[in-house]
């Protein structure tokens, strides 16, 4: 065999390597589609690779949307925050630490960090006393009842939520779902700030206890 | 605050209900108490479990204005705080720079960002780093491209393939690392993997290889060739970082 002919039955193996590796990859990533979690996808968006990026979107944005949704109430300032919170989630992926907990609560943490921020800042002051005047009508857990569609996992957080005493349950869902600061609830509430505080700790953790939520 | 106070916090730091004085007083708390850091975990993902029961789709016109944000937004470099493995990589190169090689600076910057910036005092070193290889010629000048882009990816033998590309200059610069010692009758070959087939980058000296016209290639990959180099790949590839 000539040194040319070797070259080409390499190259002819190679191309033919190549070929079944890539059928290989996309026969595995054709299936990492369907089983790719948000973890895994972290990590390919944190190198830059926006198609994970798009794949992520897909996996998280109705869990993001809604909870903005759900702390702003207002549609636009929603998705104003929503898309805000998505691009911090690209531009900040590299600070995601798989170690430290999973990619939808570094996610969803972020987000609502995002919309309580919006809550809290002065645009929102206006339609703040609006929301005091709301309070007083329908209880937060009955909000969340009747916007929940039975999911099993809503379900299961509203079953847990059940759980809880009625102050505690107040506590979390004002903190949680309408962006109240913990002295806020206390004032509303008419309960002492240290008792607001500890509510919001215990009654998380028996819902930690009861969703058998793991880090 | 008392000690047992701030433990207390942990329920209203993770639900955001904070004041941000407060906020910032217990998060300069959180690394000095394991207990509190293990709890806030917990309760954050208590919390981002309850958060994710509301799901509601958003418009369907925002993933397209979301994707193009994307695209113009640039990512933040990973937190200087990670562990120190690469630092002897910085510092092999950084003794490069200091020999005065335009291009072993650059392969530091390059390593920096691709690893190096995981470990290390690193931000100051990569921002010196990158001042003093700021205007050297096409490396940096790709490495500043505001569409670059980083590949990398493991070597089938040991070691590491990294790729920036830049689509608007389309060139690419290939920079390998910890590749396994190869005999001296050998030496790595890096091809640029068109439709048409494999077409020689060059062979690799231990600087990085610039690829040029590489807006069509589909991969670079770097085979083992003798020596003097080939004129078409004789060996499976041991690195082949796809870029299409």
């Amino acid at each position: 065999m000539s040194a040319g002919d070797f070259r080409r039955s390499g190259v002819a193996k190679w191309s033919a390597m190549r070929e079944r590796d890539q059928a290989q990859a996309t026969a595995v990533r054709g299936s990492g589609d369907v089983a790719a979690t948000a973890d895994d996808l972290m990590a390919q968006v944190a190198r830059g690779d926006e198609a994970a990026f798009g794949q992520l979107y897909d996996l998280v944005s109705g869990a993001v949307f809604g909870l903005v949704r759900r702390v702003l109430r207002d549609q636009a300032q929603s998705e104003e925050v929503f898309q805000e919170v998505m691009l911090e989630v690209w531009r900040t992926a590299s600070r995601f630490d798989a170690d430290r907990g999973k990619a939808m609560t570094w996610i969803l943490t972020m987000t609502h960090r995002r919309a309580v921020d919006r809550v809290r800042s002065a645009q929102s002051a206006a339609d703040r006393d609006e929301r005091v005047a709301a309070l007083n009508v329908p209880t937060p857990f009955d909000e969340v009842v009747e916007q929940v569609t039975e999911r099993l996992e809503q379900r299961k957080v509203r079953r847990c939520l059940s759980f809880l005493t009625e102050l505690q349950r107040e506590s979390v869902l004002m903190a949680y779902y309408q962006g109240y600061s913990y002295p806020e609830v206390a004032s509303l509430l008419d309960v002492p700030l240290g008792t607001v505080k500890t509510r919001m700790r215990d009654g998380l953790i028996r819902l930690r206890d009861c969703l058998g939520v793991a880090v | 605050m008392s000690t047992a106070d701030v433990h207390t916090l942990t329920g209203a730091y993770a639900m955001n209900a904070l004041s941000d004085a407060e906020r910032a007083e217990f998060e300069a708390h959180l690394p000095h108490c394991q207990t509190c850091a293990e709890e806030v975990a917990g309760l954050q993902a208590t919390a981002a479990t309850i958060g994710a029961s509301t799901a509601e789709a958003p418009p369907a016109y925002l993933r397209a204005q979301v994707l193009a944000g994307v695209t113009a937004t640039r990512q933040l470099f990973p937190e200087p705080s990670a562990p120190v493995a690469p630092v002897v990589v910085l510092a092999k190169r950084n003794r490069r720079l200091v020999q005065g090689s335009v291009l072993a600076a650059a392969a530091s910057v390059l390593v920096a960002v691709v690893v190096g910036v995981q470990a290390v005092q690193a931000r100051q070193e990569l921002t010196a780093l990158r001042e003093s290889t700021a205007g050297y010629g096409q490396v940096s000048d790709l490495l500043n491209a505001p569409d670059a882009k980083l590949l990398n990816d493991a070597g089938s033998t040991g070691g590491r393939g990294t790729v920036v590309m830049s689509p608007s200059r389309n060139k690419a610069v290939f920079l390998a690392d910890g590749l396994p010692a190869l005999p001296s009758d050998r030496a790595y070959q890096l091809w640029v993997v068109e439709p048409g087939g494999p077409r020689s980058a060059g062979l690799l000296n231990g600087e990085p290889v610039v690829a040029d016209g590489v807006a069509n290639a589909q991969a670079l990959a770097l085979t083992v060739e003798p020596s003097g180099g080939s004129a078409a790949p004789t060996t499976t590839p041991v690195i082949q970082i796809p870029m299409a």
